[in-house]
């Protein structure tokens, strides 16, 4: 008995070796040194000088400025424009693959359109938009497909294709997820086709579908190298303005309108992660954001 | 324990129509990438019976189920359930229920809404909807629960769910995949019984697919041992027990001592085999002829054990006495032959075993246990 | 019955199967269009040639010209600073981003690690160029880093438009594309395999090698290939930090197009630049499978067949 009492359970914590520490103290530089920049932004949106790069003192005349030069305005509200549509084309062009890659189908052509979905995914950007320029140029001018000259209807459809891969790789981790058996049940109980799709297929599927969604919109409002090439004078979204203001002067107005925009995709991506949680909470299962991120 | 009991099934979900639980499989065969799941399979299953399809995965039990219910087609044969041949009838149109084997209860929809599904869609009234669900839930005794989500029950509760879901659409057919498989083993045994009597107040036809030869004998009328997409016998629990058709049911169904040897004089009364370890004779006799290599099968608890070798006569083998242990109401004795044979007896409770490990024993059975199969 | 012959099937679940499939033609139809056709028109252009100062493009003469004017010095040495600086760069990532990984899945109690998960990504949803640019200022002569080198007596250092400001960018802009799928490999690592591991007599550094390792090496391959191929192709990050001295192959393609209007060189060079990255792909994972072959021949255990 007298052993026993040489020591009280809860001191024999085992404290954290130096490996433990040293790994710590690299995580912790390492978020130091992804969010230093945009902390940068963030700061010099309240720069009142002339110049972003060189500070000149707080204020939010840059939030005034941002907010009333119309080439800024007019290129977020194309931005958002652009997000809102691709994201829908994307959501129903990958939701319905995504089902049919994941319910597999059997046929090779999946195994095909597979393939091509991850070439989508790999090819350098500006591969991509270098050879959407002259194909858009052919079809509007040549073809006579008059509305693919619309800078906005070129956006839409350029932002859309990685998009829909994504859309389709995080449908298809989730359709994976649910077992056949349930569309198989519903089918037991009566449900004809159309109404196993509603009732089962879709709601089980839904917070994918608005992850994917959600997620395509921030790609697109990030994107800068296709969108400068495909877009037009009359539909210049926001990253191409501030790219074309690179070569002559870049305004504090650019990080006023950043930071907010960088809030914009901070409500997006919460409103993600509340999709996936709450769906998780439902069904008491559910999909990782990361590992619907990394596409398994 | 009332969590696993299960109630007098209310008197509107006990089957009216005696004819409608009739299916008939005829010549059913079924292809998968060009092999055969199932093969001209011919089964009659009586309204009101409880049969269950047992054998080992790929013996195309769950095949055949999957086909009643119209999960997939046949690509020969037909099947009629009720008087009325399916043909290409989708599920959502067969008089068929199933409880799937992960059960399938929709993740998003509560376990009133769950047992609902199947109503909604079978146009049952809306005012009636919400009683047929009370009693269905009242019947597994689950009432308590109709508001939680499946993922916050239990796997028992959960199959008891699945059950009501399938039941309270009032099937001709129930059909069960191996919905005991998740449960542990004492709450499997105690559903087995409830089932049972779930179904003999019911009068539905269960078809019940497992791989558990004791859930099989506890609850059905009848057993069709499935091998290879062929059914390699059918009959009671009893038939199949005491006159396995084959070697493979008599290994299948309960345990066996196997003996192999060469046939030494048959007739219609009686075999003779000899074997490694001494001569078998059998007075129920086997499709063997003299010369022949054929395979003893002796159970367990018809072997007795003396001390001592054997004398020199039929039906008795010297053997090494290697373990006792005590399995519920029966002593399990281990003994090994010269041969290296392991021959297996089975002793009630109370009998003595006159020797200690690693005597020489006799293991002697009576000339009517044995069964001789062609090798 | 004739045992012999398959009959057809006639299963109405093929016919469902297929109906399924069906959903899947509109995204191909729309990749095909709008995805392969342009890409095969490249394809073509890159055989043909610019016929006059105003005119982008004519493939009235086929010839392999373009590639051989594309390959010219100026051109493979920027390529060469690309292939080095992306090679450079998808090291680095994976040296820093695999111990914030580890750390994040391994020694981060759950609750936490949704928080640096979000952590992770809140700068990557945040727009690519403007953190860029955020770089920029912090490069440029008049932030405060210079102002600090300043008052320590240093001078103002050069650090914009240097290949090593790209290096740093690029680093900085694909670090979240290594931590992510590194972390989702050792998130479902099964701590009992490395407990099984240490139970069977291995220290922490073999655990590691010989248990952990090979399990994310998947991982490693992954974020190898999402870091790799993106930084080779870049575009904006030589653009807004490299100057004349740090331009990238991304940033020739886009010129032939948007400067010169040279649809015919510039599309050899898009193609030149696909056909690099996935030769290097290529012989990266063959050099994986050698060292993968060689390791296991190393680490073969014989297992003496027993008699029968």
């Amino acid at each position: 008995m007298t052993a026993l009492a040489s020591g009280t359970p809860q001191a024999r914590k085992r404290r954290p070796d130096a490996a433990t520490v040293l790994l710590g103290v690299w995580g912790v530089l390492g978020f130091l040194f992804l969010f230093f920049p945009v902390l940068v932004i963030v700061a010099y949106s309240f720069n009142e000088g002339r110049l972003l790069q060189s500070y000149q003192g707080f204020g939010l005349g840059a939030y005034a400025d941002a907010l009333t030069n119309s080439a800024i305005t007019s290129g977020v509200q194309v931005s958002i424009y652009v997000g809102v549509f691709s994201a829908l084309l994307s959501a129903v062009l990958g939701s319905l693959a995504g089902v049919a890659v994941a319910r597999r189908a059997g046929a090779r052509w999946i195994g095909w359109l597979t393939a091509l979905l991850g070439l989508v995914m790999v090819t350098p950007e500006i591969v991509n938009a270098v050879s959407l320029l002259p194909w858009f140029v052919t079809l509007g001018t040549e073809w006579g497909l008059t509305p693919l000259n619309a800078g906005i209807v070129r956006l839409i459809i350029a932002h859309s294709l990685f998009s829909c891969a994504v859309v389709t790789f995080i449908v298809r981790a989730r359709m994976a997820g649910l077992s056949e058996s349930l569309e198989e049940a519903a089918a037991d109980l009566g449900a004809p086709p159309l109404r196993r799709f509603l009732d089962i297929t879709f709601p089980l599927m839904r917070p994918a579908v608005i992850s994917g969604a959600l997620l395509s919109f921030t790609l697109s409002l990030d994107n800068t190298v296709l969108s400068s090439f495909v877009s037009t004078a009359d539909a210049t979204p926001f990253p191409v303005y501030v790219f074309a203001s690179i070569r002559s002067a870049l305004r504090p107005s650019i990080a006023a309108m950043s930071t907010l925009m960088l809030l914009l995709t901070l409500v997006a991506l919460a409103l993600v992660a509340i999709v996936l949680v709450t769906a998780r909470r439902r069904t008491g299962e559910g999909m990782s954001l990361a590992s619907t991120l990394a596409g398994g | 324990m009332t969590d696993t009991a299960i109630a007098a099934p209310p008197a509107d979900l006990v089957a009216d129509d005696p004819g409608a639980g009739r299916v008939v499989l005829a010549g059913v065969s079924k292809l998968y990438a060009k092999n055969w799941a199932v093969k001209s399979l011919d089964l009659e299953i009586a309204a009101g019976e409880f049969i269950s399809l047992l054998g080992p995965s790929g013996c195309g039990k769950t095949t055949t189920l999957r086909m009643i219910g119209g999960f997939e087609l046949p690509d020969e044969g037909e099947i009629t359930i009720g008087g009325t041949a399916m043909g290409t009838t989708p599920p959502y149109r067969r008089p068929v229920n199933t409880v799937f084997q992960s059960y399938a209860l929709f993740p998003h929809m509560s376990v009133a809404k769950n047992v609902a599904y199947g109503l909604k869609y079978a146009k049952v009234p809306k005012a009636d909807i919400a009683d047929r669900v009370a009693d269905a839930l009242g019947m597994v005794r689950m009432q308590h629960l109709a508001s939680r989500m499946p993922a916050q029950l239990s796997g028992g509760q959960q199959q008891r769910i699945a059950l009501a879901r399938a039941l309270v659409n009032r099937p001709a057919v129930l059909l069960l995949d191996e919905p005991m498989s998740a449960l542990d083993r004492k709450l499997r045994e105690e559903m087995q019984i409830e089932l049972k009597l779930l179904q003999q107040q019911l009068g539905t036809t269960f078809v019940f697919v497992t791989h558990d030869q004791e859930e099989a004998m506890t609850m059905s009328d009848r057993i069709a041992v499935m091998n290879g997409g062929r059914i390699e016998q059918i009959g009671s629990p009893a038939e199949v027990y005491d006159r396995p058709s084959s070697a493979y049911v008599a290994g299948f169904i309960g345990q066996q001592n196997f003996f192999e040897g060469t046939v030494t004089g048959a007739d219609s009364t009686a075999v003779a085999v000899q074997v490694a370890d001494g001569a078998v004779h059998a007075t129920r006799g086997g499709d063997v002829a003299p010369g022949a290599a054929a395979v003893v099968a002796v159970r367990p608890e018809s072997i007795a054990v003396a001390d001592g070798p054997a004398p020199d006569e039929p039906n008795a083998v010297t053997a090494t006495l290697m373990s006792v242990s005590r399995l519920g109401s029966y002593l399990q004795v281990v003994t090994i032959t010269a041969s290296g044979q392991k021959v297996m007896a089975r002793v009630p409770w109370g009998v003595e075993i006159p020797a200690t490990i690693g005597a020489t024993v006799t293991c002697r059975w009576p000339a009517d246990a044995p069964m001789v199969y062609p090798a | 019955m004739t045992a012999l012959a398959l009959p057809a099937p006639r299963t109405a679940g093929r016919r469902l199967r297929w109906s399924i499939g069906v959903l899947a033609a509109p995204i191909t139809v729309w990749l095909l269009f709008f995805f392969v056709a342009p890409f095969l028109v490249i394809l073509w252009y890159s055989f043909g040639r610019k016929p006059s100062l105003y005119v982008t493009h004519a493939n009235d003469v086929l010839s392999l010209d373009r590639y051989v004017e594309a390959l010219n010095p100026t051109f493979l040495a920027v390529f060469g600073r690309t292939l080095q600086i992306s090679l450079i760069g998808t090291l680095l990532c994976l040296v820093i981003a695999f111990p914030m990984a580890y750390w994040m899945a391994v020694k981060l109690p759950a609750r936490l690690q949704g928080i640096a998960l979000a952590l992770v990504l809140v700068p990557y949803w945040t727009n690519f160029l403007v953190r860029t640019i955020g770089w920029q200022i912090v490069l440029s002569p008049t932030s405060f880093v210079a102002d600090i080198s300043r008052g320590l007596g240093l001078g103002t250092p050069q650090l914009l438009y240097t290949p090593g400001a790209v290096q740093l960018g690029v680093v900085y802009n694909y670090l979240p594309l290594m931590i992510l799928p590194l972390y989702v490999t050792l998130e479902r690592l099964d701590h009992r395999l490395l407990e099984a591991s240490r139970d069977l007599g291995a220290n922490a550094l073999e655990t590691f090698r010989r248990v952990t390792l090979p399990i994310v090496m998947p991982g490693i391959a992954a974020g190898l290939l999402l870091v790799f191929v993106p930084l080779m192709g870049d575009y904006i990050t030589p653009s807004v930090l490299g100057g004349a001295a740090g331009s990238m192959v991304g940033q020739q393609v886009a010129t032939q197009f948007n400067v010169a209007q040279n649809w015919a060189l510039g599309s050899a060079m898009a193609i030149v630049l696909m056909i690099a990255i996935l030769a290097v792909v290529v012989v990266f994972a063959l050099l994986f499978r050698l060292v993968k072959a060689l390791v296991d021949r190393h680490e073969r255990v014989a297992i003496v067949e027993a008699e029968a």
